[in-house]
């Protein structure tokens, strides 16, 4: 996307720059808890939480990075010269709802991580 | 990548946290009801046994120093830590702490240089420093929870250090986020205490899911700006140190807010210690610029100009 904007010669505003910062550092925030993850597999023990977290992590850098396109290049959504940027979007929104929804993944969290108590 | 400490750092944090846990480093309403409380006794333990001085020794390095600005910061003393940790053992010459920083001579009170004995002036061309001497200071009343002071900086005797002012700039990134990352995990250990336990509606307030997926979230990106902040204290590199500070800097309000929400009433008062990491995380959050300027940092390294 950043390629995208700089042939466009639209990537000098510092709005458009600051929010490719920010994805980039959702995306590092992820890729870490991952790591994370797969570190404590590596190690012969179980993750527990940890997987959970790197699911959050993730189901929001997916967002930010999504968002950054629809909110930068919103032309690119529309018609077939972008396919990569539909087929990322397509894939940010299931990943918060598949294989447990990210609110699931939030109550996991909350409840073995956190230690906080059950509901009614 | 490696994510669980080696015997070195292990050992290490093992005294720190029992220097951290000692009751002098506790909650005490500060005198005359400050916001903070500095922690003489603890500052003085950690530099008898030599801490500060972390970075340099090679079994340990700047990730177990950026760890200690980390833990230290959790404390409910304020300790000048960060810059004594991760940015004085590259001065060169031995200079004094506690330390006070100034980044590109941004105007105002600064943090700890009530009890600073020097003054680090960062800038994009080089890195002064100068002796606070006897009186220079002048302390005064601040809404965050340091004690803050001022100085006639044009009075002061600057000296260049020679150090690489690009080298500190990472270094000082790192321990900003580490500091603000502490407090921020800090303030939300306080606050799952208080939600497990406080009732509300003939249940625990922590057993309300909208508290519960808003605490969830506050620590899943605690913990992903603390990696990011070890990974930066890890590799050093410019663009690293932004990411992990504007990552930081990026969630401290939201995560800020949601604190004192969930607190309600007793998070307002000086008799309950939240205050005194959020609202050094509300300081924390603007060093530097902020995390629009970590940001714009990042992009400018990353993928240069337009």
């Amino acid at each position: 996307m950043v390629a995208e904007l700089q042939q466009r010669g639209q990537f000098a505003d510092p709005i458009t720059r600051a929010r490719a910062g920010e994805a980039a550092a959702a995306c590092e925030a992820a890729r870490m808890l991952a790591y994370k993850v797969v570190d404590i597999k590596n190690r012969g023990q179980s993750p527990g939480t940890e997987a959970s977290m790197a699911r959050i992590a993730v189901v929001a850098a997916d967002h930010a990075v999504g968002d950054f396109g629809m909110d930068f290049l919103p032309d690119t959504y529309s018609g077939r010269d972008h396919d990569r940027y539909l087929a990322h979007h397509e894939r940010a929104i299931v990943s918060g709802i598949a294989s447990g929804a990210n609110e699931i993944q939030l109550d996991l969290v909350a409840r073995r991580h956190l230690d906080l108590p059950k509901g009614a | 990548m490696r994510f669980d400490l080696h015997e070195d750092q292990a050992t290490f944090v093992t005294f720190l946290d029992q220097m951290l846990a000692a009751p002098e480093a506790g909650f005490r309403p500060g005198a005359d009801w400050n916001r903070h409380d500095h922690g003489d006794a603890l500052d003085a333990q950690l530099e008898a046994n030599g801490f500060f001085d972390a970075a340099l020794e090679p079994e340990l390095g700047t990730v177990t120093a950026a760890l200690m600005v980390h833990k230290v910061a959790q404390v409910p003393v304020a300790v000048e830590c960060a810059a004594s940790a991760l940015v004085r053992p590259f001065l060169g010459d031995k200079v004094p702490r506690p330390l006070a920083v100034i980044v590109d001579d941004a105007p105002g009170a600064v943090r700890f240089l009530p009890v600073a004995r020097g003054l680090v002036s960062l800038g994009r061309d080089r890195v002064l420093y100068a002796d606070l001497p006897e009186g220079a200071v002048q302390p005064v009343d601040s809404l965050f929870a340091y004690p803050m002071g001022t100085v006639d900086r044009e009075a002061l005797d600057w000296v260049d250090t020679g150090a690489d002012p690009a080298a500190l700039r990472v270094l000082w990134s790192v321990a900003i986020a580490a500091e603000l990352t502490g407090v921020l995990k800090a303030g939300l250990e306080s606050v799952l205490a208080h939600v497990r336990d406080r009732q509300q509606f003939g249940r625990p307030l922590g057993s309300f899911q909208t508290i519960q997926h808003r605490l969830a979230g506050a620590a899943v990106e605690i913990e992903g700006a603390r990696l990011q902040m070890l990974r930066a204290a890890q590799v050093r590199t410019a663009d690293q140190a932004a990411l992990a500070l504007g990552y930081a800097q990026g969630m401290a309000r939201r995560i800020g807010y949601d604190l004192h929400q969930f607190m309600g009433a007793m998070g307002l008062t000086l008799e309950h210690p939240l205050h005194r990491w959020t609202y050094r995380a509300r300081l924390l959050r603007s060093d530097m610029g902020g995390a629009a300027a970590a940001h714009l940092a990042y992009a400018g390294g990353r993928w240069g100009a337009a």
